[in-house]
């Protein structure tokens, strides 16, 4: 590789400037201020670029040190020779961050894109940091170190091949795992918490395992209480038992005790009773006649005549004081009442008594105006009268006329003439009945009769075609007679198609009717008199009868019913009293006797007057019960105490109890009840212990897992040793090819260095002086420099097998004296035959 | 015919030593004693005459007032059956204060109980008669002889220990013995064997197999029946997931190997070579296989297949890696494997879950 020239439009304080490489060695020497370290960072910074800055940024800052002093565009280009091609990188940079910068490259005049972003690494295979350790060399950095980059390229070199894998990423990663279960200081990490967790579970044990002793302690405890309880159950039982004998002897004490209160009460008896009691046959013979005696005494009660009865009874004896009426007259005023109620229902009947409809229309019909005898003989004559001139009509007629049409419109106007008279009768007739129908048929009766009139008035008026005088006269008087006729019975209703003789004749009929329906009424309003006057006579009669005995009432059968009533209360009364006054005066004589019998027994035994009634006899029963009670309970009593004696074995009394049964029971429920807490202790304490083996588990479990994060670290321990171990087998490849060339380089400058020199996998350096190894601090500022430049040096031989890139130098040898500096600069020339290299120095003395 | 039942350590209130969840324990403790009432509901349906209780009935010198309680009720609620208990080492300083009828002691000298032609004779072991019990022995040989001990078979004598040979020639028909969780029946002399019941239930993975009692028939002869009784069994197997290539797959090698029983308990050791990434495998089986069993242990035994033929030409460094650690002469295989595994994953920048 070999630099060519480069342009900087602007950098630091160079403007405008170009400038050429040579091969071999390009040497600047000029004084301090003339620009020396600008392009060195010039041409540095074409490769790497320049880093961004922000306000804080601290340290020194190419990008703000080299910033143009005098503005305009930031940067320049440089062309090189590599690998048989031609590149230039144009660079221009922004202010302050690299995101302004703007960067092309060329490859044989043409943009080439191949390095990407990192264009030194590309070319270089180094990063900035590695390039600064390597390829660029300075007085001040006199470190010795490796870098990742630097290994990779190393180790590219060496095998042949990329490095896939991050040793340091790897060694981080087992670092941060073994750290996790064992953090380098403190108590931290798992195998800690673990370690903590085991102790506390063994604590926790340990408290198990002693609260389990304690149970010992209290099992024991427990025994002994268990003891207590049964000697306490024992002693409470034997007092028990004796308390139970002590509690018989107090019964029997009790039961003589009651014994003798019995006897006590007998002999109160025996001095209540002086002269004894009465023997069974007695008592009983006392017994029946006291009961004889409330008995009859009680019949006597119940046979006495009421009171009220008597009131009654005599009543009755002053009602009929004048006797009792007889039988006979009895059913005489019955019959009379019977006769009085017939002849009321034959009087209503007949005034109650309907006409028939025909009755009544004739009654309607002249019971407001009778036709007089005169009007009757003017009626009959006029009848006649037109008898004859209706035959004399009729002969004329049948000679002018035709007598169907005559017939045909006589027969008309006589059938309207009957209809109508028909309607208006049944009309009348059912006026009475059904009003509204009587109506309508008059109505229609009357319209019929209008009719016919009007037909006839019609007929009358008509010319006759071939008519004659006579005809004509007689028609008009026969028409005369018959006005005249019906003028006499149409006001009685009898206008009818019968023509005017038939009603005529209708009528005679009717009031010959009239007439006997009037003789007829006549006679039933005599009969109705004759009734009234016989019931009037009856009535009075009956009524003075009830009066003679009593009764006021107007009905006279009601009140003929109470003299009955009354004469069988009387009847009976007076019966049932005299019954009574009979039965009386027998019982007193049967009391009086019972009595007799009573006083007797009560003499015999000096008894009192009370011993003789129900009551005394009662208190006397009482006391010979309660006397023979008493009595057999004091031969029970004795009975019962012999046998209690017997069968409780009483013998001998035993002592009392020093300590009482209840005192026993107190202790022992004491007792039990402090078992009990022993045991509800025990089973706590258990349930509390029962837990031990899950924390054994726990323990075990933990213990488990202590072994296995150990194994794990120190599997994590090994790995580590094993990775670095293969890391630096893996360097030690090419390490000593480094040390090689180290080792030419320094003879080439420094003997005294050439000695025991040795070299770790990082390029430190330790050498021995004095027979103790030394690092490189202990070297004088020349030596480092030459360890510094002699390990680049090494490490380029080592990194770059083909091409050999170039050696940036800035002042490197100012630390050297003049006998090194020689050295160095023989050196500079020989290393000049295989790659370029800028020198660049500030003092001629140093300049090669 | 008689029946009795032979029966040892049954270890009432015991712990569990599986390692199982808290409501596990709990169960499984609760199963224990299931177990013991059990198998005397069965010896009251089969009309066993006595139980032989041959020690370690609890598991503490001390019991639980509840375990003793549980024991003393069911001891009540059978009137029909002898209870002969004699003492364990467990056991040893429990002293029973009721007096039951059925329940028959032994203490430190020979004490017998008859049943008919079955003379049934116990000793608790102590340090004093460890050494005379053979001698003091004195059986009537024209009985069926059933003698009760507590202790580890042993070809010496001494504390605890029971030299069986000692016994031969003792008219002993049946030696009951107790003490060894698991049941084994060997011949004592020309009459008689001896045999150990087990316990009823397993507790841990180091009582593995069938548990239950044994039923002796007595008649003419002395039948024995061992009567598997526990309500589970826990197994302990080994399988190789060689060729594995996944946590599923060595689940599926697992599955192919063991018939799972819903009840069991199972401890799984994987074995043999793999090439995947082994990281929380026995997590994964165990989850795989949570609704196959009752529970699962699950111990990853198995080594990362590393072929160093395939890091020969590796210039890497985790070509350098891999070559460093199968040269180191220090470790066994199953480290290499695991540094290699883990290294391998820190090189290639993989999140490592510790």
């Amino acid at each position: 590789m070999k630099l060519l020239s480069y342009h900087i439009e602007n950098y630091g304080k160079i403007h405008d400037q170009d400038g050429n490489f040579s091969e071999g060695i390009t040497s600047y020497c000029e004084q301090n201020g003339f620009g020396k370290s600008t392009l060195v960072s010039f041409l540095k910074a074409m490769f790497y670029g320049l880093a961004s800055y922000t306000a804080v940024t601290k340290g020194f800052v190419d990008r703000l040190h080299y910033y143009p002093f005098s503005g305009g565009k930031f940067g320049g280009n440089l062309t090189f020779f590599w690998e048989g091609d031609v590149y230039k990188i144009e660079r221009f940079f922004d202010k302050k961050s690299a995101k302004g910068d703007e960067c092309i490259v060329y490859r044989n005049g043409e943009v080439y894109t191949g390095f990407g972003e990192e264009i030194g690494k590309a070319v270089f295979g180094l990063d900035e940091e590695s390039f600064q350790k390597t390829l660029f060399i300075t007085a001040e950095d006199v470190e010795v170190s490796s870098t990742h980059s630097i290994n990779e390229k190393l180790n590219s070199s060496v095998e042949g091949g990329l490095e896939e894998n991050d040793f340091e990423g790897a060694m981080e990663a087992l670092d941060r795992a073994r750290k996790d279960l064992k953090a380098a200081r403190g108590s931290g990490g798992k195998i800690n918490e673990t370690k903590t967790a085991i102790s506390d579970l063994s604590i926790q044990l340990k408290n198990y395992e002693d609260m389990e002793r304690s149970l010992t302690e209290a099992y024991i405890s427990r025994e002994g209480l268990s003891r207590e309880v049964a000697t306490l159950e024992d002693a409470y039982q034997e007092a028990g038992a004796r308390g139970l004998v002590l509690q018989k002897w107090e019964t029997f004490d009790r039961m003589i005790a009651k014994k003798k209160e019995r006897e006590e009460t007998l002999a109160k008896w025996q001095l209540r009773y002086p002269n004894g009691l009465p023997n069974d046959e007695e008592r009983k013979e006392l017994q029946k006649n006291v009961e004889e005696m409330g008995k009859l005494e009680e019949r006597l009660h119940s046979v006495a005549f009421p009171s009220g009865k008597e009131t009654e009874r005599k009543m009755l004896e002053s009602r009929f004081s004048n006797g009792i009426p007889s039988p006979t007259l009895m059913n005489t005023m019955q019959e009379k009442i019977n006769r009085l109620q017939t002849a009321k229902g034959e009087r209503e009947r007949l005034m109650n008594q309907t006409l028939t409809v025909e009755e009544t229309l004739l009654k309607q019909k002249f019971q407001d105006k009778k036709p007089t005898l005169q009007d009757w003989q003017e009626g009959r004559n006029s009848l006649e009268e037109y008898k004859r001139k209706q035959a004399l009509l009729s002969e004329l007629s049948s000679k002018l006329l035709q007598p169907k049409k005559e017939e045909k419109k006589f027969s008309f106007k006589t059938y309207a003439l009957v209809i109508g008279c028909a309607l208006l009768c049944a009309g009348l007739g059912l006026f009475f009945v059904q009003m509204i129908l009587g109506i309508a048929l008059m109505g229609s009766g009357v319209v019929f009769l209008v009719v016919s009139l009007l037909m006839k008035s019609v007929n009358a008026d008509m010319p006759r075609p071939n008519g004659d005088f006579d005809v004509v006269s007689l028609q008009s008087e026969c028409k005369l007679l018959e006005e005249k006729l019906r003028t006499f019975t149409i006001p009685y209703g009898y206008y009818s198609e019968g023509g005017v003789v038939y009603d005529f004749l209708q009528m005679e009929e009717g009031f010959k009717n009239y007439q006997a329906l009037l003789e007829k009424e006549e006679a039933s309003q005599a009969q109705v008199k004759e009734i009234t006057e016989e019931m009037e006579t009856l009535q009075r009669e009956i009524q003075l009868f009830l009066h003679t005995y009593g009764e006021r009432t107007e009905n006279l059968q009601s009140g003929l019913q109470q003299i009955y009533v009354a004469i069988q209360s009387y009847q009976t009364l007076t019966q049932d009293w005299e019954n009574s006054k009979r039965e009386q005066a027998q019982l007193k004589e049967l009391y009086q006797k019972a009595k007799d019998e009573v006083e007797k027994l009560l003499q015999k035994y000096n008894f009192s007057a009370d011993a003789g009634t129900m009551y005394g006899l009662s208190a006397l029963n009482r006391d010979i019960l309660s006397i023979a009670h008493t009595r057999a309970e004091v031969e029970n009593l004795r009975l019962e105490l012999e046998d209690y004696q017997e069968k409780n074995d009483l013998g001998e009394r035993p002592e009392e109890l020093s300590v009482s049964a209840q005192e026993l029971y107190h202790s022992l429920s004491e007792a039990r009840n402090r078992l009990l807490d022993c045991d509800r202790k025990i089973v706590d304490t258990e349930r509390y212990v029962e837990k031990k083996a899950d924390t054994q588990v726990e323990l075990a479990l933990a213990e488990e897992k202590l072994e296995k994060q150990q194994d794990t670290y120190e599997l994590l321990m090994d790995t580590m040793i094993a990775i670095e171990n293969a890391e630096q087998r893996l360097k030690d490849q090419y390490i000593a090819p480094i040390k090689g060339r180290f080792s030419v380089y320094v003879q080439a400058l420094e003997k005294v260095l050439d000695e025991k020199v040795s070299m770790d996998k990082n390029f430190r350096i330790v050498f021995e002086r004095g027979g103790q190894s030394r690092s490189d601090r202990y070297l004088s500022a020349g030596e480092k420099s030459v360890c510094a430049l002699c390990m680049r040096l090494a490490l380029i031989d080592n990194m770059y097998e083909g091409e050999q890139p170039f050696i940036l130098m800035d002042d490197p040898f100012v630390h050297l004296d003049a006998i090194h500096l020689e050295r160095a600069k023989k050196l500079l020339h020989e290393l000049s035959e295989r790659r370029q290299i800028l020198y660049f120095c500030c003092h001629e003395s140093r300049k090669v | 015919m008689i029946k009795f039942i032979h029966c040892a350590d049954v270890h009432l209130g015991s712990k569990m030593e599986a390692k199982l969840p808290k409501n596990k324990v709990e169960e499984r403790r609760r199963e224990v004693a299931d177990t013991f009432r059990r198998m005397v509901e069965y010896a009251k349906q089969e009309g066993v005459r006595a139980i032989l209780l041959v020690g370690d009935v609890f598991d503490s010198d001390r019991p639980f007032k509840r375990d003793k309680e549980f024991f003393y009720q069911v001891v009540k609620g059978f009137p029909e059956i002898d209870f002969l208990y004699l003492r364990g080492n467990h056991d040893g300083q429990e002293s029973y204060t009721e007096g039951l009828d059925n329940l028959k002691l032994f203490s430190n000298e020979w004490t017998s109980y008859s049943y008919g032609q079955v003379q049934i004779t116990g000793l608790e072991l102590s340090p004093e008669n460890s050494l005379s019990m053979y001698s003091t022995l004195s059986l009537d040989a024209g009985k069926k002889n059933i003698l009760m001990l507590h202790g580890q078979v042993a070809t010496t004598v001494g504390n605890e220990k029971i030299h069986v040979g000692k016994f031969a020639e003792k008219n002993i028909d049946y030696l009951a013995l107790g003490h060894i969780h698991s049941h084994s029946e060997n011949k004592l002399d020309d009459r008689g064997r001896y045999a150990y019941s087990g316990c009823l239930e397993g507790r841990g993975f180091d009582e593995c197999g069938e548990k239950g009692f044994v039923l002796l028939e007595v008649d003419e002869e002395i039948k024995s029946t061992f009567h598997p009784f526990a309500k589970r069994k826990i197994e302990e197997w080994e399988v190789d997931i060689t060729g594995a290539e996944n946590a599923f797959s060595a689940y599926q090698r697992v599955k192919a190997t063991i018939s799972f029983q819903a009840s069991n308990l199972y401890r799984i050791r994987l074995k043999g070579e793999v090439t995947f990434e082994k990281e929380n495998l026995e997590e994964d089986i165990a989850r795989y296989l949570a609704g196959d069993c009752y529970f699962v242990s699950v111990k990853d035994k198995s080594l990362q297949k590393i072929d160093p033929r395939a890091y020969a030409g590796d210039i890497s460094l985790k070509g350098e890696f891999v070559r460093s650690v199968l040269e180191r002469q220090d470790w066994d295989d199953e480290k290499k494997s695991k540094v290699i595994a883990l290294g391998l994953k820190a090189l290639a920048q993989r999140e490592l879950t510790i």
